[in-house]
């Protein structure tokens, strides 16, 4: 007869099973603290890095500040020089050279008409879009002999309007007085005449 | 830690536990790593925009050696026409009309025109939106004459040569019935001149200055 003896209590005994939730909670109640601790740390750690970088960055831009302000105020008055020279030139680039001018009134007057009176005025003043022109108008005052006077006179005032020495210049030319010459020395088809020329704006750029 | 004996009371104790983990957890989540991670967060932003600026800045530092070069070709053009070549009338104690009178009466000469008077007429500013804008002004003088067109065409055209920043403003020619080819003529002449005369100093400051 065979006897079997427990030399082992029951409360004793291991358990045989693979899971022993006993044992998982002792770890767990190690590692999970641990591994808590571990990654604030490493939490730490990385905060502090990041904060010295920070730090250094802005000691770094501190310095760069400072050169920065003068390479602005630099831009600016290159910006302001530029704008300088550029009034300047503009001061150059809206005058209108009046001996060629002459010139040219002489070569398109016909023979057959005497100018008596030659005046060219300026006005400094701003155009619709806000910019610094001069305003050239110029009076041609004369006296026109011969037999077509009419034509004559029509005729210098369209070589004003149309010919290549004035299209640049002039926006219109236009009579604005033709009568009957009353002068004593007068012949009977004379006429006296003033041609009105407005010239195209000079912009001061 | 010795778990309870029985079943029942050994599982109560693991659930308080597991509750008091998870517990914990969320404490130290919540008030600890939850600021800190946030604060981090921040951080990176910040150096990541830090880094942004430092690069700009920088490149912009890069072109400060151009830029100057750039300045002082800019101020050497202005002190060339300006000072170099007189284009802008000076001031003589004050007075525009002595050099103005000194120009005109030497192309007079050089044309052998003579003339019967220069006289001062006015400083008028530059039409503009903003007038204090613009560094110069426009001093004129009235010149008075009797000539033929052929040497006023010959005076005006040395006048005018002379220096590509004045400009005749204005001109009236009345023909003399009595004296044929002889007319009488009057003329503006008109200068640029500096607003304020420290503006050139200041210019060239700026160039040594930088």
């Amino acid at each position: 007869m065979s006897i079997q003896v427990d030399l082992i209590l029951p409360e004793e005994q291991r358990n045989a099973s693979a899971f022993n939730m006993q044992a998982l909670m002792r770890i767990l109640s190690i590692v999970g603290p641990a591994v808590l601790i571990l990654l604030i740390i490493m939490l730490i750690i990385s905060f502090m890095t990041t904060s010295s970088e920070l730090k250094n960055l802005e000691i770094q831009w501190q310095t760069l500040e400072v050169k920065k302000d003068k390479a602005d105020n630099l831009r600016n008055q290159i910006s302001d020089n530029k704008e300088v020279l550029s009034k300047l030139k503009g001061i150059r680039n809206s005058r209108i050279e009046w001996h060629k001018q002459l010139i040219n009134f002489m070569a398109a007057t016909p023979k057959s008409i005497q100018l008596n009176k030659l005046s060219i005025s300026q006005d400094l003043k701003l155009d619709e879009r806000k910019q610094s022109i001069r305003a050239y108008k110029v009076s041609l005052a004369g006296k026109a002999t011969g037999n077509k006077v009419d034509i004559t006179v029509a005729g210098f005032n369209r070589i004003l309007s149309t010919s290549p020495l004035f299209t640049p210049y002039i926006e219109l030319a236009q009579v604005t007085d033709y009568e009957k010459d009353n002068s004593s020395d007068a012949e009977k088809n004379d006429r006296v005449f003033t041609i009105d020329c407005t010239y195209k704006p000079r912009i001061f750029e | 830690m010795k778990l309870p004996e029985t079943k029942k009371e050994r599982n109560q104790t693991i659930i308080l536990i597991i509750i008091g983990i998870i517990f914990i957890v969320y404490v130290s989540g919540s008030y600890a790593i939850k600021p800190l991670i946030k604060k981090r967060s921040d951080q990176l932003n910040n150096i990541e925009e830090l880094k942004s600026n430092i690069e700009m800045v920088e490149n912009v530092i890069k072109l400060v050696k151009a830029s100057r070069q750039v300045n002082r070709d800019v101020v050497a053009e202005i002190v060339q026409l300006t000072e170099t070549s007189n284009y802008v009338m000076k001031a003589r104690l004050g007075n525009y009309l002595i050099g103005a009178t000194e120009l005109i009466e030497k192309s007079a000469k050089e044309e052998n025109v003579p003339l019967e008077s220069i006289r001062e007429l006015n400083i008028t500013d530059i039409t503009s939106v903003k007038i204090s804008n613009n560094p110069f002004r426009l001093y004129s003088v009235k010149v008075s004459l009797e000539c033929g067109m052929h040497d006023l065409v010959l005076l005006l055209k040395n006048i005018e040569a002379s220096n590509p920043y004045l400009a005749i403003s204005e001109i009236t020619i009345t023909g003399q019935p009595s004296k044929w080819g002889q007319h009488n003529v009057e003329f503006n002449v008109q200068w640029p001149i500096w607003r304020d005369k420290e503006i050139i100093a200041e210019i060239i400051k700026s160039c040594e200055s930088h």
